[in-house]
């Protein structure tokens, strides 16, 4: 009985809420039903799946479509208006003519998560770049590719060699157990000069130990190189416009040897 | 009883049809949610009501707001922290987490400082992203929008926000005999953008 009376107090309540939900001003669903709330949202309107709700349905609406994914404040906010102009239309025709689809899951998409993490207690800003793959079984899932930042913010101090004596294999290294247990900031500096660090690795086993605690991702940009000729970046932003949500922040052109080096440098530290 | 049932198909095979139940599932555990949240601010009801939404809301998250587990693939207690809810403000460019049940306790506990708190809502709730992650086991995001004004005891508007809700759904398809296989949606984490308008 008790539970009854329960569940109608529920009930009622739920409903006394939903009356309380008042739909005034019909902006905020227009923006809403315009604003591309979503990767897949975006994804479904540059390959012409759907359309913003405000292109007319004719022969211009895909192109329409792809200008519309624009962040156009960003675009009259910059100082070479009239290139970027032309650079997005020669992205569009980029698009159009190669038959161009966008998917998160694609070898040339790369997310870059600008993060906090908390390491000897202070924050300390790293950043992940996350790539989105298929599994053996069929399954979708993001896998961290890169780890950038863990020198430049002083979790790892791998700018300096440090030396071994050349002497200790005569003692067969038991130096070892003073040189790498007393000071342990200086570890990495002890590997050999031909070795480079995978900050990956690294990352990850101060995940694993518990000195590295995540904390946030600050900021959050995917970076799209399957356009020939074009990356752009697309990141996420909120207002109350009709021209909100997951757009292209940011359009450059590139050849495929400067899209190499771009990649390359996404995941070395800079 | 409730038999969890195991699909042989792969994650691109979901059929339309499991799209769309799944899809009309989410929407309406979303509008559920969003009528406890509308509740436990609505200063015309009684905390005795406002608190009986705030526990609804509760039972709509995974773990109900709590630290849970679950058993992964190979069949291992996987622990998971509460569920959260990550704010972003557009404004000040802030970006902080609580809790989903400290939040809802917040929001509890705020309204006794206005006089009246109203929630405009967005008409449509979008669900996408729909992914499966293991046998019978589906993820997804729903997405909302909401607009919050609070007034003062002098009947002056002290607190606006527009924001914008994400919110990670985990999808448990079950079997019930003699029905069919339904799909079950609890709440995970909730992203937050918010546009303050008013001070």
């Amino acid at each position: 009985m008790k539970n009854i009376i329960y569940v109608a107090l529920c009930l009622m309540t739920a409903l006394l809420g939903y009356s309380q939900i008042i739909l005034e001003d019909p902006s905020l669903s227009r923006n809403f039903r315009a604003e591309v709330k979503s990767l897949d949202e975006f994804a479904a309107r540059f390959n012409g799946a759907e359309s913003h709700p405000e292109i007319s349905d004719d022969s211009l609406m895909n192109l329409q479509n792809i200008k519309a994914l624009f962040d156009l404040e960003k675009v009259i906010g910059k100082d070479d208006r009239s290139q970027f102009t032309s650079y997005a239309m020669s992205f569009c025709d980029s698009i159009f003519t190669y038959n161009i689809r966008f998917s998160l899951c694609d070898s040339n998409v790369f997310a870059l998560a600008k993060c906090k993490v908390k390491f000897e207690n202070r924050d300390r800003p790293i950043s992940l770049i996350l790539v989105q793959e298929k599994t053996s079984d069929g399954y979708t899932r993001w896998g961290i590719a890169g780890v950038k930042g863990l020198v430049k913010s002083g979790i790892i101090k791998a700018k300096k060699f440090y030396n071994i004596s050349p002497v200790e294999h005569e003692i067969h290294f038991m130096g070892l157990s003073d040189i790498l247990n007393h000071n342990t900031h200086k570890a990495f500096g002890y590997r050999s000069l031909n070795n480079s660090i995978d900050q990956l690795n690294v990352f990850l086993t101060l995940i694993q130990t518990g000195l590295i605690e995540f904390e946030i991702v600050d900021n959050l940009e995917i970076y799209c190189m399957n356009v020939p000729g074009f990356i752009f970046i697309i990141s996420e932003v909120l207002r109350e416009s009709t021209n909100s949500g997951w757009l292209i922040s940011d359009l450059f052109p590139a050849t495929s040897e400067e899209k190499k080096q771009f990649i390359n440098n996404l995941f070395i530290e800079q | 009883m409730l038999l969890l049932i195991g699909f042989s198909v792969s994650a691109q095979e979901m059929t339309d049809e499991h799209k769309k139940e799944i899809q009309d599932r989410v929407k309406s555990k979303v509008e559920e949610f969003q009528g406890y949240l509308s509740s436990i601010v609505n200063t015309e009801l009684s905390d005795v009501r406002r608190n009986a939404a705030k526990e609804s809301a509760l039972a709509l998250f995974m773990g109900e707001g709590e630290p849970y587990y679950i058993f992964d693939e190979d069949g291992n207690k996987e622990r998971h922290r509460e569920v959260r809810m990550q704010i972003s403000s557009v404004n000040s460019g802030n970006i902080g987490s609580k809790a989903v049940k400290k939040y809802l306790q917040d929001s509890y506990d705020n309204i006794h400082k206005y006089l009246k708190v109203t929630i405009q809502a967005a008409d449509a709730v979008r669900v996408d992203n729909i992914y499966k992650v293991g046998e019978g086991q589906y993820e997804c995001m729903a997405y909302f929008a909401q607009k919050y004004i609070a007034y003062g005891k002098d009947g002056n508007i002290r607190y606006g926000d527009f924001t914008r809700k994400k919110i990670k759904v985990h999808i448990t398809a079950k079997e019930i005999p003699a029905v069919g296989i339904i799909f079950e949606a609890k709440l995970g984490d909730i992203y937050v953008e918010s546009t303050e308008k008013t001070r």
